[in-house]
């Protein structure tokens, strides 16, 4: 008898959880990025939760994967997903292509609320496109044991004191002949022109045409030449392991103290905070002497389908998505620089450390986001492929070249 | 006296339709069923093959003829896109490399598994270990194939490397390297590939009579002779299955180029099957996609055919 009690309050208290998401709650389809733990539904849905009547359907996808997902669902031309994740540069392709809803009636304080990097990814001809919910930025975490045992001077978590790329080459070469193994720097992402392109920006180069499609006399300039000549001095002499395009094994190399200096983004330092034996710090990027300091920096935004069959509980998602309960739980899961301005001040327990202090200087002063091209997709994949064979040993000039001209060819579809 | 057959089957009057007569009658006369029952039959087949098979491929050869605009508006574009392939010296070499990777692959995993048959058809101790030892890594799936191999052929941290490190060879490129990498691609094709391939040589081996191996035996013939004169031409019929379906398979490989070198380096492994990949999800271009995705169609028919009379089995065979 007090079995079938238990029982029954259990399917009674089962049924009152299900009778929270009614029959009338408009279910919403999004598409975003997974998280190691598959925290994103949760936050999603906790969002929809303080909206009235709306419920979340989650689809997270791997990082690799999610930009060809998103193409598909998008060139079908339906419904289907009411909201999607926007990797910050692709605002604008989105847009030129009509796959996202002006947001400006939405967040009208927006200018007022979110970083300046972060907005101005999410902005395309003054209007707001996409909505921020995390932004990112890279610092050189450093191994002090490497240093130490190669006898030379760490470089310090000062600004002031920031190294240059030939600072770098000299003491990356000194660490990289200490053993086989062992490496005197890397990128987290090595092939990525997320980061890679600060370097070209830091000596001064212009990455596309003001038109945004002609990368002929810009990807192939002597500055952007130049820059690129000292990436490929990197992996082309042993200083950096060349080819590593896993990014996960990039990162546990340097946890395992096997490379110097590490451009990564703020994850990582707190990933190495974690790791027991590692004696690290954490420095600012470095810079072309006679060049400018340049950090990379990006946020993933959200983006309203202009066909959603549900606008409106659409718009409240995305408002929800815009409040510093949301940011801050979000920062929970995945710490990454926030979006929100007050969240600095709001969250500052948390953010008053020197990796968050060097990470906010750096998105002040020095952060510089990518292109907002209509092209970014494709310019992206060119320049990775470039990365990857200048890598490999390809002439650098050349290899540039090359991967203009390909990009005058796949850009030339946006030009108005 | 013989009655002879009607041509044409009798009908049976509607109001005798339900009689106990008209029930004995067989519904399909195996001799001389009617249209009607063929076209009962042969329907859901066919009509599967139009929705999943004839309809896509004609979506594809008149959607190669239309170039699309920013905002999805699809316009008739003629031979734009085939112009605009046929004067990109990167789609050449992209025929290049597909062809050439053919050219090697598909004799070289056939061969092998050939070999690995002949090996696993003798009778023999562990013969079972051996047949699913060569079949298993059909069982894994191609991505992690490529991911394990990657991770094996790393420059940097890759088993292979550290051992070759230690011999007069030194560390490789491999998938890093442009002059390895389309031949690191074909080494784990043939790794994954060669024991599914091996199953079917097998069952063809199976199928020849004994008889003619212990005629041969009879006659003196060496195990040379035997191969060569019993076993070949009596495989033609399953040889030419596993060239097709082998040829078929390689002409759109495509996961491990995807996965590991991005057609790369230098174009070394620029596929067209990956090149069509690139072109729709990375450039936006489904003209171009398509017209791709119809040129490798054409190559894959314009080969099976070749394939098909080169080894067309002769009388007898």
């Amino acid at each position: 008898m007090k079995h079938i009690k238990h029982i029954t309050l259990a399917m009674a208290a089962s049924m009152f959880v299900a009778g929270a998401a009614t029959a009338d709650d408009i279910e919403l389809s999004t598409i975003g990025l997974s998280f190691s733990d598959g925290a994103l539904a949760g936050l999603l849905s906790d969002a929809a939760a303080t909206t009235d009547g709306i419920t979340v359907t989650s689809e997270q996808l791997p990082f690799g994967q999610l930009f060809s997902a998103i193409e598909v669902r998008l060139q079908a031309r339906n419904e289907n997903p009411d909201l999607f994740f926007v990797d910050g540069p692709m605002t604008a392709s989105y847009t030129m292509r009509g796959h996202l809803t002006a947001l400006d009636d939405i967040l009208p304080d927006a200018s007022e609320i979110y970083t300046s990097a972060a907005l101005q990814q999410g902005m395309v001809a003054g209007k707001l496109m996409s909505v921020p919910i995390e932004s990112s930025t890279v610092v050189m975490l450093v191994n002090n044991s490497l240093f130490e045992a190669a006898g030379i001077e760490a470089p310090t978590n000062d600004p002031a004191d920031r190294w240059t790329w030939e600072e770098v080459l000299a003491a990356g070469k000194t660490i990289s002949e200490l053993d086989e193994s062992t490496w005197g720097f890397n990128f987290h992402y090595s092939d990525s022109p997320y980061m890679a392109l600060v370097m070209p920006q830091s000596n001064g180069a212009t990455l596309i045409g003001e038109d945004g499609v002609t990368a002929t006399g810009y990807v192939d300039s002597p500055k952007f030449v130049e820059a690129m000549s000292t990436y490929a001095e990197l992996y082309n002499t042993g200083i950096a392991p060349a080819g590593m395009y896993d990014y996960s094994l990039a990162l546990e190399l340097f946890l395992n103290g096997k490379v110097g200096m590490f451009a990564g983004v703020v994850s990582d330092a707190i990933a190495a905070e974690g790791r027991d034996g590692l004696d690290f710090t954490v420095a600012p990027m470095p810079y072309f002497e006679g060049g400018t300091p340049v950090t990379p920096t990006g946020s993933w935004h959200v983006g309203i389908n202009p066909r959603t069959e549900h606008p409106e509980e659409a718009a409240k998602l995305v408002q929800a998505l815009a409040s510093p309960e949301f940011i801050s739980a979000y920062f929970d899961k995945r710490a990454n620089p926030p979006v929100l301005t007050e969240a600095w001040d709001s969250m500052s327990e948390k953010l008053d450390t020197p990796l968050w202090t060097l990470a906010r200087y750096e998105i002040q002063n020095t952060a510089m986001a990518r292109p907002s091209i209509g092209g970014w997709l494709e310019y992206d994949s060119i320049l990775r492929n470039a990365l990857r064979e200048i890598q490999s040993g390809s002439d650098v000039a050349e290899r540039l070249s090359a991967a203009a001209v390909e990009m005058n060819r796949e850009l030339k579809k946006y030009a108005k | 006296m013989m009655t002879k057959k009607p041509d044409t089957p009798v009908a049976i009057p509607a109001a005798n339709r339900f009689s106990r007569a008209a029930r004995k009658k067989p519904i399909l006369d195996p001799q001389r069923p009617s249209w009607a029952t063929l076209l009962m039959f042969l329907l859901p087949a066919v009509a599967l093959l139009i929705v999943f098979r004839l309809t896509p491929i004609g979506i594809s050869i008149g959607g190669s003829f239309t170039s699309q605009s920013l905002l999805g508006e699809t316009a008739f574009d003629g031979l734009g896109n085939y112009k605009e392939l046929f004067s990109d010296p990167s789609f050449w070499n992209s025929v290049y490399v597909t062809l050439l990777f053919n050219v090697i692959i598909n004799p070289l995993q056939i061969f092998v598994a050939f070999i690995m048959a002949l090996l696993v058809f003798a009778p023999g101790r562990f013969l079972t270990f051996f047949r699913v030892s060569f079949f298993l890594p059909m069982t894994m799936s191609t991505a992690l194939v490529a991911v394990m191999w990657n991770l094996l052929f790393d420059p940097n941290l890759g088993l292979v490397n550290s051992i070759l490190a230690h011999t007069s060879m030194g560390r490789q490129g491999f998938f890093f390297d442009e002059d390895q990498a389309l031949g690191s691609m074909i080494w784990i094709s043939t790794w994954k590939g060669a024991g599914y391939y091996m199953i079917f040589l097998l069952a063809g081996l199976f199928r020849i009579s004994e008889e003619l191996y212990e005629a041969a035996h009879v006659d003196g013939a060496s195990s040379w002779q035997q191969l060569r004169f019993i076993t070949l031409p009596q495989m033609k019929r399953t040889f030419l299955f596993v060239f097709v379906a082998d040829t078929t398979v390689n002409l759109l490989f495509f996961a491990p180029v995807f996965i590991i070198t991005r057609g790369g380096p230098n174009g070394a492994t620029d596929t067209l099957m990956y090149r069509a990949y690139e072109s729709s999800f990375t450039f936006v271009d489904w003209g171009r996609a398509l017209s791709l995705s119809c040129i490798l169609l054409a190559l894959v028919a314009i080969v099976a055919c070749a394939q098909m009379l080169f080894f067309k089995p002769g009388e007898g065979e």
